[in-house]
């Protein structure tokens, strides 16, 4: 209900603002082998990426993956220890941070308490000598943009969390950079604000069409967010895709666990047939999923299955992973349902379900049986190698 | 007392009976006698050694010096008149304010940086750094201003070492004047700028910096626009600290500084001393504590300001 409503506040106020704010071109963003050490420490090791103008890429990955380190990095802070960053080709590394024209929303705001919010929002066009009737006019139409119209004369600390965030946004914004840097710009929100603040990033960035890296260690915001997700972890980029993509066809094990839910299973593989492949686990269950590459038998493999691609019961012969198994838990999470079942001596699958009729009626212990199918079902890497240390 | 708790459980809930209050209002009366004899020594101390004396003295700067009995006539500021009114005393007292005024400025010019290197430093440069400003301060005044007598003298060190590089031909005459007295009275002041100042800037965040550059601010505009108007409440605080102790200060002109260089403070030594003149010497010392007080309102007004920032 809160995000229908204020999806269509937005709509309304688009077309008025459009007329004021123009639609900025992005920035191309490439990063070549960009690597940072602290002393002996790997805070980000050869991060190599293609940003498209005009994109919304989320760098996600735990505490020390190096997500912020590359934004650090990119924003000018931090100077890299070997590789190079070019904005639309052109190197930006020797470029000190207050001439390479990016916008930054800090995880704190870092709004200037000494300065009302026009100071705030006025101060990067001060720095860059407009005239004041301009100043006042872009500061504005910013307001304006962020939806806080009227708000020029106030203190910093009269705001609340989620209006400090806006002015954040704004003062990134007035001087139309085409780059926009969110470092977790939404961390230190209730969940509510939260979700209603990515939307409306969201359309900011649809409407603007200017660059924005987003730095986050919250997969469901990346999922939500992003038109493509790099996935880090102890410095390494471990993949580059859509949100679909990596959520369908995760290539590691951290990738897999870090985005979504999800079930391992381990084997050797027993049969190979076209692109499936079937692979017997130390308990005597068989499992088949799709595989591209070819995997040789007698190797070990580990294929993951999502949760919600498991069903309860379903037909006979309506699968190729058919099992049977007794249910050890059920958690009901309000609209879905988690069971766990355990199919194997040493194999336990967790299965999502709607919340309906008959999964209500599951308990513990009762016998049940569980399906998905091999489409549903991917190998992947047993994982990268660890790094020697990590630095966020 | 036990009859008393047993009567307060019958009583109804929410009402008190009249044994209950009076057992609540012991309780009160007993936190606050604790809480008062923590600072009663402290409290006493001041009263005896500090409120008595100066209202002593402050009844003395009445009094008249001509008579071998004192008498008070507060209908005339005879003593306050003479202080003001006579040029040599005049003259004193604007050399107080001037080189108070002095001292200041070169403590801000010479504490700021410093502050600023201490605030942003390393860990370990910092206890480094902050040790040896500590030391300074545990070794006397006294020692540590005869100590520039011999740095500064006509064959002292810094004489010596200008004339061996050649950069003059005869000695400069580097104390026993206002330059001798600037160097002695910066130098133990110092530490008294720095520390507030570096209080004031540990408490900016690093950020702060980051995201005035972000946003297109070069390396003096954003220290003119972001870090110095929230630095500010430090260093004014810190200049009010260092000016207002430098008002008051003694050896360090005494041993320093030259005949033109006398201090309220060494005028009333010489009063108290050699002319013994009780009467006007507590007259000079009440102007200086009005003086005093009047900026220690200011340094309060200071600190308030800061609160201000703080409450982001």
């Amino acid at each position: 209900m809160l995000l229908t409503s204020s999806i269509l506040r937005m709509q309304e106020d688009t077309s008025a603002i459009a007329a004021t704010y123009s639609k900025l071109r992005g920035a191309k963003v490439s990063l070549r082998g960009l690597t940072k050490y602290y002393d002996d420490v790997r805070a980000l090791d050869n991060a190599t990426i293609d940003i498209n103008a005009g994109e919304f890429v989320t760098l996600l990955g735990p505490s020390g993956s190096g997500k912020s380190t590359a934004l650090q990095m990119i924003a000018g802070f931090v100077v890299p220890t070997a590789g190079d960053i070019l904005f639309d080709d052109v190197s930006v590394v020797a470029l000190p941070t207050y001439k390479r024209n990016v916008g930054m929303v800090f995880q704190h705001y870092s709004l200037f308490p000494h300065m009302d919010v026009f100071g705030n929002v006025a101060f990067p066009l001060e720095m860059r000598r407009l005239k004041r009737t301009e100043i006042q006019q872009r500061v504005t139409s910013a307001l304006r943009l962020v939806r806080l119209p009227g708000f020029e004369d106030r203190r910093i600390n009269q705001l609340s969390g989620g209006q400090q965030q806006r002015v954040a946004l704004a003062r990134a914004l007035v001087y139309e950079p085409a780059l926009l840097l969110l470092d977790e710009p939404l961390g230190a929100l209730d969940l509510q604000l939260r979700q209603e603040l990515q939307i409306e990033l969201l359309h900011l960035h649809d409407r603007l069409g200017l660059t924005v890296i987003f730095v986050t260690h919250d997969q469901g915001e990346a999922l939500t967010m992003s038109s493509r997700i790099v996935v880090m972890k102890n410095g390494a980029i471990q993949q580059v895709g859509t949100p679909t993509e990596l959520y369908k066809g995760p290539e590691n094990r951290f990738v897999a666990q870090f985005v979504g839910e999800t079930n391992f299973l381990e084997g050797e593989i027993a049969e190979s047939v076209g692109g499936r492949q079937v692979a017997a686990t130390p308990d005597g269950l068989s499992f088949s999923y799709i595989s591209h590459d070819g995997h040789e038998l007698g190797q070990s493999v580990t294929a993951v299955v999502r949760p919600e691609s498991i069903s309860i019961n379903p037909k006979p012969d309506e699968f190729r992973n058919a099992f049977e198994g007794v249910v050890t838990e059920t958690i009901y999470l309000g609209d879905i349902v988690k069971s766990v079942v355990q199919i194997g001596q040493e194999t336990t699958v967790t299965a999502k379900t709607l919340f309906r009729a008959e999964a209500v009626q599951l308990a513990k212990g009762d016998r049940v049986r569980v399906g998905w199918s091999a489409e549903d079902m991917v190998p992947v890497d047993s994982g990268k190698p660890e790094g020697s240390g990590f630095r966020g | 007392m036990l009859a008393a708790e047993t009567t307060s459980f019958k009583s109804p809930p929410g009402k008190a009976t009249r044994t209950e209050e009076n057992l609540f209002r012991w309780l009160r009366i007993r936190k606050q006698l604790f809480f008062v004899s923590l600072v009663a020594p402290a409290v006493l101390f001041v009263v005896i050694f500090l409120a008595v004396p100066l209202w002593r003295m402050f009844l003395l700067s009445f009094g008249s010096a001509d008579s071998i009995a004192v008498t008070y006539d507060f209908e005339t500021l005879d003593q306050y008149g003479r202080a003001l009114a006579t040029p040599p005393y005049q003259r004193v007292i604007l050399n107080t304010f001037w080189i108070s005024i002095l001292t200041t400025v070169g403590c801000v010019l010479a504490g700021y940086p410093t502050a600023y290197v201490l605030a942003t430093a390393s860990d370990t440069v910092r206890r480094a750094l902050l040790a040896v400003l500590i030391m300074t301060m545990w070794t006397s005044i006294l020692i540590r201003t005869f100590a520039w007598r011999v740095i500064l003298g006509r064959r002292g060190l810094v004489n010596e070492t200008l004339e061996w590089i050649g950069v003059i031909d005869g000695p400069l005459s580097l104390v026993f004047n206002t330059t001798g007295t600037m160097v002695g009275m910066i130098h133990i002041l110092l530490p008294l700028l720095i520390l507030p100042v570096f209080a004031v800037m540990r408490e900016i965040p690093r950020e702060y910096m980051l995201a005035a550059a972000n946003l297109g601010a070069g390396p003096f505009r954003a220290w003119w626009r972001v870090y110095l108007p929230l630095s500010l409440p430090g260093v004014g605080a810190g200049a009010l600290l260092v000016f207002i102790l430098s008002l008051g200060f003694f050896i360090t002109p005494a041993i320093l500084g030259g005949a033109s260089d006398r201090m309220i403070s060494n005028i009333i030594a010489l009063q108290i001393n050699e002319l013994n003149n009780w009467e006007f010497a507590s007259a000079l010392a009440f102007l200086l504590l009005i003086v005093t007080l009047a900026l220690y309102i200011l340094y309060a007004r200071f600190m308030s300001f800061e609160q201000l920032y703080r409450s982001r």
